[in-house]
């Protein structure tokens, strides 16, 4: 049964509809969220407010995108309002768990360092890049699915894929 | 093809390390990066990018954490159903409750103590029966019936105040079996 049969079964009255579509997305979304704000705590109560706004629109959602992109962009505004409210955008710290052992103690500093740079200037670029480039990056989401997720047009989020793309790699190339 | 400039092969390198270049294009961004340092160097810092980001993930929660959301996401779903069919039970009761309400109001102000008409057809009793007496006799009010016709517009031309549509109404409402009976 795919995505549309689904929610043609949800709006007939099936209720358990919706949890094998919140089986099918809950992980994806959970980990998209949990690589923004970098909590899992914060990852899961903002996917589930994502899913329990999705239940609720459900009924009024008019299938003219994909159930997947439709409750990316519930996601997204989700996580946005609550960035905005938190006051902060992607936390920088450098944690542990992107050291690779087999590196030497120098090239695990300059991993560390360039890691840190890089979430810097990603938490620096303007919002519709970076959530282009997270959605693209992340998710391998296409242009198509995330102009859909965001608004605008394919070609235009290919733009914000590619200027993100350049702003990083100015402020990260001459890096050593 | 035409080996591109260095801002079109920038270009051409992004979208090769994003999608992948075939053919003949990527055949001249090859030419043009075996020529050129400056964009030999950018692919080299545009792809380490790309990894870098890719694996700038942390890792998975793991089994309790799922366990978790996914008992915690029903429970939600189950109290917002919940929540829609309590909230559309008390938007009915309130309804009822508005409607009852607004019926009790017109019927206070109309036929109550608050409905200012009341007087006028208090004021009109004695005329009407005045003019009962005096068109059918005696005491013929006592057994006034709604379907006897009474020339209301005669029965207010004798008190200048009252209008003949407030006599009607008054033998309407004061003789009518059933309002009698509520």
């Amino acid at each position: 049964m795919d995505d549309a049969d689904l929610i043609r079964e949800f709006r007939n009255g099936n209720r358990e509809a919706f949890s094998a579509l919140a089986l099918k997305y809950s992980r994806p979304l959970t980990l998209f969220i949990l690589k923004i704000v970098r909590d899992e705590e914060e990852a899961k109560d903002l996917s589930q407010a994502s899913f329990l706004k999705a239940y609720q629109g459900l009924p009024r959602f008019f299938m003219d995108s994909s159930f997947k992109t439709w409750l990316y962009s519930i996601a997204l505004n989700t996580v946005k309002d609550h960035l905005r409210k938190k006051k902060l955008r992607l936390v920088t710290e450098i944690t542990d768990q992107f050291e690779d052992p087999t590196d030497s103690p120098a090239e695990q500093l300059e991993r560390a360092q360039y890691l840190k740079k890089m979430r810097e200037a990603v938490d620096r670029l303007p919002e519709k890049q970076r959530l282009t480039l997270q959605l693209r990056i992340y998710d391998g989401m296409d242009y198509k699915e995330i102009a859909e997720a965001l608004g605008g047009t394919a070609g235009a989020a290919r733009g914000n894929f590619f200027q993100a793309a350049k702003t990083l790699r100015e402020k990260l190339g001459s890096e050593p | 093809m035409k080996t591109p400039d260095c801002t079109e092969a920038q270009q051409w390198i992004v979208e090769d390390l994003d999608e992948g270049l075939v053919g003949d294009k990527r055949a001249a961004l090859e030419d043009h990066i075996r020529e050129c340092d400056s964009c030999r160097r950018m692919r080299e810092e545009t792809a380490r990018l790309f990894v870098t980001l890719a694996e700038d993930v942390p890792p998975d929660p793991g089994e309790e954490f799922w366990k978790e959301y996914d008992s915690s996401l029903e429970a939600l779903i189950l109290q917002s159903g919940r929540r829609e069919r309590s909230g559309i039970r008390w938007k009915i009761v309130a309804f009822a409750l508005a409607a009852g309400l607004a019926f009790l109001v017109v019927w206070v102000g109309y036929f109550g103590p608050l409905g200012d008409k009341s007087s006028t057809r208090e004021a009109a009793l004695p005329v009407v029966i005045e003019e009962l007496q005096r068109v059918y006799g005696p005491e013929s009010y006592e057994g006034f019936e709604p379907q006897v016709t009474v020339d209301t517009t005669l029965l207010a031309a004798n008190v200048p105040a009252l209008r003949s549509d407030t006599v009607a109404e008054w033998v309407a409402t004061e003789y009518d079996p059933l309002m009698l009976w509520l």
